[in-house]
């Protein structure tokens, strides 16, 4: 088990403190506590002392991962497949009429639509509670979307 | 009848009755990592519970600090009424489902050689 320094503090011993940055980033802040808390007493008490310094943020890298995975892996997916889908329809559009010129129209009316696709499939509902990571998710899968959209 | 519970959730609801009152984030993940016997993310607990907690399974409030967590909360959870009864549903549904067969199932093979 860690031992304090003489001082009482454990402040000597902490994870990189980007990845709890990252952290707090991606939780919301009453949940960012409890959940920082939980990995830094595991961090304290359990792994560093067992592992060392190096392969015990290693092991909080890890961790922040898992959170970042399950805050991302939805809108992220879901982000690929439209944008995917939209590019196998943009080529068979294109072997059907190549010289025909894209419609401004057509094109606002299938982002609209892939939009609205997109917020259905990974807004939280019933089954999937909002949360601060939810919040966090949905820039980064818009960018997504839009990105292979 | 309740909404019907996963395996993990099972898991993680299960644990929080093992621990009682010392059912907080860090208790419940260690304790699922040793009744399933494998690393086990502290994401997926914490997914895990948000989620009971929305259907209505479990509450939680927020503990003091510790030194060693620099002072952070402890957020504990309690199983409410909801749960249990869906507990109790899933340990009837598998036991329906076992019932009449012989526990370890035989004569057949497990790998497909």
């Amino acid at each position: 088990m860690t031992m304090p320094s003489v001082d009482g503090s454990f402040d000597s011993v902490r994870p990189p403190r980007w990845a709890e940055a990252a952290l707090r980033l991606l939780l919301r802040p009453d949940v960012a506590e409890t959940v920082s808390g939980d990995l830094l007493e595991e961090y304290r008490e359990v792994v560093q002392p067992l592992r060392g310094t190096w392969r015990a943020d290693v092991w909080f890298v890890r961790q922040v991962g898992g959170f970042v995975w399950q805050a991302t892996w939805l809108p992220v997916t879901v982000g690929l497949l439209l944008g995917a889908g939209l590019g196998v329809l943009n080529l068979f559009e294109t072997a059907r009429h190549p010289l025909e010129e894209d419609d401004a129209g057509a094109l606002l009316l299938w982002v609209i639509v892939v939009s609205g696709v997109w917020s259905a499939a990974v807004t939280p509902g019933r089954a999937r509670p909002r949360s601060g990571a939810s919040d966090a998710a949905s820039p980064m899968g818009s960018v997504t979307r839009v990105g292979f959209a | 009848m309740a909404d019907s519970l996963g395996a993990f959730e099972q898991a993680v609801l299960l644990s929080m009755v093992r621990l009682g009152d010392e059912a907080y984030g860090r208790a419940i993940l260690k304790e699922v990592q040793a009744r399933l016997d494998r690393d086990v993310a502290a994401g997926a607990v914490h997914a895990t519970l948000e989620r009971l907690q929305n259907k209505g399974f479990v509450a939680s409030r927020l503990g003091s600090g510790t030194p060693v967590r620099g002072g952070r909360a402890r957020r504990f959870y309690r199983l409410l009424p909801a749960g249990l009864r869906a507990l109790n549903e899933a340990r009837a549904a598998v036991d329906s489902l076992w019932h009449g067969l012989r526990w370890p199932l035989k004569g057949l093979r497990y790998d497909h050689a």
